[in-house]
């Protein structure tokens, strides 16, 4: 895996404290730590919305009438269980 | 301003009776997400325990790969969320309802969602007109 070298200015104390705490119960250095956070987060960076409608109608070619039927009953449940419905 | 999908715009779009996808196509501008609140987010995975393993594996994957943004239900959300329900004194709104509720006026966005029966009475929410 290619990487690159980053520097840090300006880090709160108090994430650079949790940080150190995190890195201390993981037992990783705090490089491996910061490295272990931000991967995390770049993980939740969402595909935009035009992406997802792409996905959502590529995914839905696959399904027939009656799986989506099924879909949209179960999302239903789901709510009436949740005190939604 | 932020879009967020509530889970009905899902149900009604796999029944065909609204264009989810076109939706956000036409309303979401460039690089702009389609947020889901986590009780959305919830309701959604409901499947993917609730049925049999073929279908689980199905609905599961397709979760997966839509890499959706869920914004967390959190210590501010769920104060809006108490507030909500204190001020409307409503017993016919579920508590997953004011958590969506909150979650979307905290961050600023708007929802979509068919629910306008239950979200109207909310007046610092912004509902997104279909």
């Amino acid at each position: 895996m290619k990487t690159v070298t980053m520097t840090m200015r300006g880090c709160p104390e108090a994430v650079h404290e949790a940080l150190k705490r995190s890195a201390k119960v993981n037992r990783r250095s705090l490089n491996q730590e910061t490295i272990s956070w931000l991967e995390r987060q770049a993980a939740e960076v969402p595909m935009n919305g035009r992406e997802l409608a792409q996905r959502l109608r590529e995914f839905n070619k696959g399904l027939t009438v009656k799986e989506r039927l099924e879909l949209a009953e179960s999302i239903e449940e789901a709510g009436r269980r949740m005190g939604r419905g | 301003m932020a879009s967020f999908v509530d889970a009905d715009a899902f149900v009604r779009w796999e029944k065909g009776e609204f264009d989810l996808p076109g939706w956000m196509e036409s309303h979401l501008g460039e690089g702009e997400p389609a947020l889901f609140p986590a009780t959305v987010w919830q309701q959604l995975h409901y499947g993917v325990y609730a049925w049999e393993a073929k279908r689980a594996a199905k609905r599961s994957r397709f979760l997966s790969l839509i890499r959706a943004s869920v914004v967390s239900f959190s210590r501010r959300h769920a104060v809006r969320a108490a507030q909500l329900a204190a001020e409307l004194k409503a017993e016919d709104i579920g508590v997953a309802d004011f958590q969506v509720a909150a979650t979307v006026i905290e961050d600023g966005g708007k929802l979509l969602t068919f629910n306008r029966d239950h979200f109207e009475r909310l007046p610092a929410l912004r509902l997104v007109d279909v």
